[in-house]
């Protein structure tokens, strides 16, 4: 628990660079930035890093599909380049992610901030609609979602927005309630600054800490959800490359030719673990 | 106590009603509607009318939702079981009696009788996953947990958290890479019939572990969390001072305690099993729920992806109900006002 102390340390600003302040002190958020990182430059660098176009297809690989001097991660069925296809699946996924895990965050935020600042019957008919989206199980919520309308980015942003938007509300609501009692909140009203600027700018800002290892923890599980639902066929559609439905076109293949799925399997985890770390790291931090 | 239940209860069925009407609305908005699914993508505009206008579903959404609820609790007969379509759909418990969940258009079968194996082989497989979670998660929760800030500790934080961090089809693709591309020691896939070279519980064993890394990882993670905060409590520290051995406390004091919240969490466990056993079928090619679910969600089949939903919810709702009645039995001092 933050006591007295603790938390002034985090008003005065600390003696050391600004690259200081921001760089995480526990290790295993240092290990997932670093993971993070290695992933947002090979989706950057895809192009220029990527050996081949990520669907063409070599017919001469089809005689051997192991990994070959050619094709450093071999290839998949029709002779597709499997690094190729994981670099341009980590652009997927890192457009994807970010996108939805920011879009659920201003929405979650907001209904958090809006509930809790207000209280009484907002917050009641706010609880009860988030209530509701939370009493289905999230993947049974995301199948049911996309297959009534239809499997498309923005759709796919949607359904991660509307699924986790209520629990980041829960989350924002009991910090908020928790800050709308101190006193720079009671001196912004006084001077009469807008709800709009109280909010965003008094309390929000104050809720930051626990908000940011949330958000990491989020961007973590939007990369398993965009994975899974691609895994299940619910994803972007084919034949542009992304990690989930990469496992799920070879996965029959695995007795014969495990590595066609390992890898992007591997790649899929490494992204993840990234986050969490990430999230757990900074939690520790605080 | 009764006070507290009977008002949970109303609770309940306020949000049953209104999360079915929720996903009522969300499946019907889907653009392949019932009639232009039965009568195929040639069908003329003017008979598909007809046939909406027969089976009631040119109606406003609430008179639908309510049609459907009518139908479901027996109150209305089932308009597609009327030999008069001509859609050879018929139910032999007849067209209107309690739990009718109306016809799978995928199956062409009663609703019902599609799902029974299904669901059996799904509970199976899920009781089987909770029988590893449980202890597996306590121990390593309870070990991490009373040796708080230790390298034990951080070991084993950190491995639950890296595997409950796998997706779950990663996992099983990893699995399915070592033991059964390389060793060659299991099945890579559980249809459940037994085969000359697989039993059925070897099919089982792949399928439980990808359930249980997800799952134990993460209750681990919270008992430990709750283990940690209860050895800082004055009590543990006057056992201390009492002469009572590390051991000593733990059993007798610290589980008894900080077991509270990891039970709720572990009944609400249940309920992820349902969305996690989706991925963990599809798979492993295991006939269960959720197998089903995906297939009827891409097929369009509405009645059949409702009826799943409604009984996923349903589990959902006696999870949780039951979740807070333990927590209220195992903790008295929390009383909810």
């Amino acid at each position: 628990m933050t006591t007295g102390p603790d938390r002034q340390k985090s008003i005065v600003p600390s003696s050391g660079s600004t690259w200081r302040r921001f760089w995480p002190k526990a290790l295993s958020a240092r290990f997932g930035i670093c993971l993070i990182l290695f992933w947002i430059v090979m989706a950057v660098l895809a192009p220029w890093l990527s050996p081949y176009e990520p669907n063409a297809q070599d017919m001469a690989a089809l005689s051997d599909f192991g990994p070959t001097a050619a094709h450093w991660l071999g290839t998949d069925l029709l002779g597709r380049d499997i690094l190729s296809r994981i670099l341009w699946g980590a652009r997927t996924t890192l457009v994807v992610v970010p996108i939805a895990t920011i879009s659920a965050f201003a929405t979650g935020t907001t209904i958090g901030l809006v509930s809790g600042y207000f209280g009484g019957f907002v917050d009641r008919i706010i609880s009860g609609i988030s209530d509701i989206i939370l009493s289905f199980p999230t993947l049974i919520l995301y199948i049911v979602l996309i297959a009534s309308i239809g499997p498309s980015m923005f759709n796919i942003v949607l359904a991660i927005t509307l699924a986790s938007a209520p629990s980041i509300g829960r989350v924002t609501r009991g910090l908020t309630l928790d800050l709308r009692s101190r006193g720079y909140v009671a001196a912004a009203e006084m001077r009469g600054e807008s709800v709009f600027f109280t909010l965003f700018l008094e309390i929000l800002p104050n809720a930051r800490g626990p908000l940011l290892a949330d958000l990491c923890m989020r961007a973590g599980l939007a990369v398993v959800t965009v994975g899974t639902l691609g895994f299940l066929g619910l994803g972007l559609p084919p034949p542009d490359p992304d990690w989930g439905s990469m496992v799920a076109e070879n996965v029959t293949m695995i007795p014969v030719y495990p590595y066609m799925a390992l890898f992007p399997g591997l790649a899929m985890c490494s992204l993840v673990i990234g986050f969490s770390m990430l999230a757990d790291g900074l939690e520790e931090d605080q | 106590m009764l006070a507290f239940a009977l008002r949970r209860v109303s609770q309940l069925l306020v949000t049953a009603i209104v999360s079915s009407f929720l996903l009522f609305v969300v499946t019907e908005f889907s653009p392949g509607t019932v009639s232009r699914q039965i009568l195929g993508p040639y069908a003329l505009p003017n008979q598909v009318a007809l046939l909406d206008q027969k089976l009631g579903l040119s109606q406003s959404l609430p008179q639908r939702y309510l049609n459907w609820v009518s139908i479901l609790v027996g109150l209305k007969s089932n308009p597609l079981g009327d030999p008069a379509l001509g859609l050879n759909l018929s139910d032999p418990r007849g067209d209107r009696y309690f739990g009718n969940f109306g016809y799978s258009l995928m199956f062409r079968q009663p609703v019902r009788d599609v799902l029974a194996g299904p669901l059996a082989n799904s509970a199976l497989l899920g009781a089987v996953a909770m029988a590893f979670i449980v202890p597996l998660s306590l121990l390593i929760g309870i070990m991490a947990g009373a040796n708080a800030g230790t390298r034990l500790d951080r070991l084993l934080s950190l491995g639950s958290l890296i595997v409950t961090s796998i997706p779950e089809y990663a996992a099983g693709v990893i699995l399915l890479t070592v033991f059964v591309s390389y060793l060659n020691w299991l099945p890579g896939t559980s249809p459940l019939l037994a085969s000359e070279q697989w039993s059925i519980a070897s099919q089982l064993v792949l399928p439980v572990t990808v359930l249980t890394l997800a799952s134990a990882g993460y209750v681990a993670r919270i008992v430990r969390a709750s283990m940690a905060d209860t050895m800082t409590k004055p009590y543990v520290r006057t056992a201390l001072l009492k002469g009572l051995t590390k051991s000593q406390i733990v059993t007798r004091h610290v589980i008894r305690n900080g077991m509270i919240p990891p039970m709720t969490v572990l009944l609400l466990q249940l309920n992820w099993l349902v969305g996690g056993v989706v991925v963990c079928e599809s798979i492993f090619a295991y006939p269960g729920v959720g197998r089903l679910l995906l297939q009827a969600g891409l097929f369009g089949d509405l009645a059949l992806v409702q009826t799943i939903t409604l009984i996923s919810l349903a589990m959902a709702a006696i999870t949780q109900l039951l979740a807070d009645m333990s927590y209220m039995a195992l903790n008295p001092r929390v009383r909810l006002t």
